[in-house]
């Protein structure tokens, strides 16, 4: 027989940590071709879109920052912000493109504490149209110390011309997960809305896995119709 | 010290939202028993990704393995050699995950793969001779005689004993290597070697109550303190209101669990001592 009593033993309960964090290159080169417009844009039409994913996934608490790095990288949103209370500050472009020192900050981040053992693994997304021009590798070493960065979702979305691909495969270093080039403003709204909604779902219902198996835990959805978009592109639309 | 003590088996596990929302079984597994003078709680917890598609009777057998081995095996057992913990860690961990692996390759030869199945076998690079590999689950087991409780774990998950005052102690402490959902499991190759034996001789304090769960349970609390004031808060609960109040509220208390916290399926067996 099973009863409903008010009592519970037991302390405070709460769903499980899910930190989504993005990672924006503000440097002078995002200033044109409206890539930094295209940016806030993108960002401010995905957060109804995180709520309604984060509303279907209740076993999941979504608590979203944000990074910005240019000629140095700081927090543009420190705070771990409950998704029902985040809103996107327009950011601006100016200065070189310090990435490695935004990796580093988000390293610091991901230590234990502040994060906890019962966190899902978090959501780090790397936007950038550029070549990083600071230590980098430095960066790297410090966010894969951590072991919430190395069991982290890295994503990335390279934009513009300039953008270097090769470090931004090796910020996700899993062969499994491909940069995606956005081209313009529309694929980019795509891409970040598919990342905030279908792989955050995917991240909040992620099962257990064998310690030791390939690969991450989390089964990225297809992103058939990201790619499909990518290739109907027209060539005046490009960046 | 001649305490010999009684104890009450009691437990539940229920199905998490986040799989009755995807359609998925419940993939924990509980089996508790305290009739004779060897006292069994073992939970297991199926990992229940793709890859595992047979985890959740992977975990079934996973307990009664666990049930009708270590009964046998520690009642055969002299005192001395339970006592070697060496010995204890690897021949009986060894044996026991052995056991779990020979019970899935009966299962399987009973219900052999289907083409879909072994498409998903050949997906995951997984021969058909290791097809056991799919029953991934972890196992805790507390087994109490009269002398001492021995513990055995592999996997996440929590085994807590808590004094008569309220003072809630682990068995084991957290595997820092394991975060992200990440555990290891009966299927992986050697799995003994990640298994954990603990021994408690009864020589001074006897614990008033053993408390196993699955980690859908500790993962539901904001904080460890929040998780270990489960045991502090039975304590006071049976003083005061019975064991057979547990029983009946165990459930729903575990679904508010799952509800309000992990999500996951959530499994707690307790052993509550009566003498």
């Amino acid at each position: 027989m099973e009863k409903n009593n008010s009592f519970r033993p037991g302390g405070d309960m709460a769903s499980r940590p899910l930190h989504f964090i993005y990672i924006a290159d503000c440097s002078g080169s995002m200033g044109m071709d409206g890539k930094i417009q295209a940016v806030n844009e993108a960002i401010r039409e995905s957060i109804p879109h995180i709520k309604e994913a984060a509303n279907d996934n209740p076993q999941a608490e979504v608590l979203i920052r944000a990074i910005t790095f240019s000629s140095e990288a700081r927090w543009h949103i420190g705070e771990p912000t409950p998704v029902e209370d985040f809103t996107w500050k327009d950011i601006s472009a100016d200065g070189w493109t310090s990435m490695g020192a935004a990796l580093s900050l988000v390293a610091q981040q991901l230590k234990m504490p502040p994060m906890s053992n019962r966190a899902l693994p978090p959501v780090l997304v790397l936007i950038s149209d550029g070549q990083p021009t600071d230590d980098f590798e430095q960066g790297l070493q410090e966010l894969f110390a951590q072991p919430w960065g190395v069991k982290a979702v890295r994503l990335a979305i390279p934009i513009g011309e300039d953008h270097n691909m090769e470090v931004l495969r090796r910020f996700i270093n899993n062969p499994e997960i491909q940069p995606i080039f956005a081209k313009n403003a529309e694929q980019l709204k795509a891409q970040i809305k598919f990342f905030s909604t279908s792989v955050l779902k995917s991240v909040a219902s992620s099962p257990s896995m064998q310690q030791g198996d390939k690969g991450s835990n989390v089964i990225m959805p297809d992103n058939a119709l990201i790619l499909s978009q990518q290739n109907t592109t027209s060539v005046g639309d490009v960046w | 010290m001649n305490i010999q003590p009684k104890w009450e088996a009691l437990g539940n596990s229920v199905r998490g939202v986040s799989h009755i929302a995807s359609n998925k079984p419940n993939q924990d597994a509980i089996q508790i028993d305290a009739t004779s003078s060897i006292a069994l709680v073992a939970v297991s917890d199926g990992h229940g990704s793709q890859k595992y598609f047979r985890s959740e009777r992977g975990s079934a057998i996973a307990v009664k393995v666990a049930q009708s081995f270590l009964q046998q095996c520690v009642s055969s057992l002299e005192k001395a050699t339970v006592k070697d913990m060496s010995f204890m860690t690897t021949v009986l961990g060894k044996k026991l995950c052995q056991r779990w692996v020979d019970e899935v390759n009966t299962d399987i030869e009973q219900h052999p793969f289907s083409d879909l199945e072994k498409e998903t076998l050949e997906y995951y690079g997984i021969a058909l001779e290791e097809g056991f590999v799919v029953y991934g689950a972890t196992l805790l087991a507390a087994l109490v005689t009269n002398e001492y409780a021995l513990f055995f774990q592999l996997g996440d998950g929590d085994i807590v004993f808590v004094s008569e005052t309220g003072v809630v102690d682990r068995v084991f402490s957290a595997e820092d290597s394991l975060i992200t959902n990440e555990t290891h499991s009966l299927s992986e190759p050697e799995a003994w070697r990640y298994g954990r034996v603990s021994l408690r001789l009864w020589e001074s304090e006897v614990p008033s109550l053993i408390m196993l769960s699955t980690d859908g349970y500790s993962n539901s609390f904001s904080s460890d303190e929040g998780f270990e004031q489960v045991g502090s808060d039975m304590i006071s609960l049976i003083k005061d209101k019975g064991v057979a109040y547990v029983k009946e509220n165990l459930k729903g208390w575990l679904k508010e669990a799952s509800k309000i916290g992990s999500g996951d399926d959530v499994t707690v067996g307790i052993l509550s001592r009566t003498k």
